[in-house]
């Protein structure tokens, strides 16, 4: 399998799958546009994803890498606020 | 406990020790002449980069600290922390995740400075410290700093493979970990390559 953060291959028993539920999908497809069945992650970036802290700071500090790379002054501004978003968030279910 | 390794390990050691000591003043001198170094204490944010070393640089490390006494319950479970998350993890995925150096204390100030790994020695900031944070690192204002890494790398490569020793390059903290279980007697130097393959297997 092909794990989503790295994009690296890795053994099928070394990933963990994520299967989202129906609410789930809903919620990826009103923010993203696509909401695929499963998420792949492989050990490593799991392990990093599942720590409510680095999980965070991992997706604010790609999330600023990208607004950043499109040219937005403001990438810093908003990467600190989904930062704390994404900690205030983390560990409650989506409604 | 740091005892004597065997006679070629100790001479590679040494032989590595000297050379790192040579490039690294170099390097420092040439740098401070063309640039306005604004690195600070406290400032951080290098010591939040990926940071993969050799055995040997962490036998010379582990050495350091137990001299001084700084391998304290506290740093040892920031080293098994630190292994842990960092295990295999893809460079890219570590620097966006802004994951702490080990050795960094409470006060951002590394246990091991004096001690240090010859990449941190080599990393400085010319200009806004704060364009350093991992997060908003952006490759293409990196100086001349990699050429230099790398071609010291590939001399350090060379040296240890001459004497037998594993060139292969871990995250600090294995590497402390690693380096610990060798100076006590625990893993032979020839099986650090087999022990990270049996580890990465499992």
């Amino acid at each position: 399998m092909i794990c989503g953060i790295c994009k690296r291959p890795w053994e099928d028993d070394k990933c963990h799958v994520l299967k989202l539920t129906a609410a789930e999908k809903d919620f990826a497809r009103k923010n993203t546009g696509e909401a695929p069945d499963r998420y792949i992650y492989c050990g490593p970036c799991w392990k990093l994803l599942a720590n409510r802290q680095q999980g965070a700071q991992f997706i604010a500090g790609s999330f600023r890498a990208a607004v950043a790379g499109a040219g937005s002054e403001k990438a810093e501004k908003a990467a600190r606020k989904m930062l704390a978003f994404l900690i205030e968030k983390s560990g409650k279910p989506v409604s | 406990m740091t005892r004597k390794l065997p006679l070629y390990a100790e001479r590679a050691l040494g032989q590595l020790h000297a050379t790192r000591g040579y490039t690294v003043t170099e390097f420092e001198k040439q740098f401070r002449a063309n640039f306005a170094v604004s690195c600070k204490p406290g400032c951080a944010h290098c010591c939040h980069y990926p940071l993969y070393i050799t055995v040997a640089e962490g036998l010379i490390l582990y050495r350091y600290l137990a001299s001084k006494g700084r391998l304290t319950g506290a740093l040892r479970k920031r080293l098994a922390e630190h292994a842990d998350v960092t295990a295999f993890i893809d460079p890219a995925v570590w620097m966006r995740s802004a994951i702490p150096c080990p050795l960094l204390d409470d006060k951002k100030h590394c246990v091991g400075y004096e001690g240090r790994p010859q990449a941190c020695r080599m990393t400085f900031s010319a200009g806004d410290p704060d364009k350093c944070d991992p997060q908003a690192y952006d490759p293409s204002e990196q100086g001349s700093t990699r050429e230099i890494a790398r071609a010291s790398a590939a001399f350090e490569d060379k040296l240890l493979r001459a004497h037998g020793i594993s060139p292969i390059r871990i995250p600090v903290s294995r590497a402390l970990q690693i380096a610990e279980r060798v100076l006590s007697g625990e893993l032979a130097l020839n099986r650090i390559e087999l022990t990270l393959y049996q580890e990465y297997k499992a």
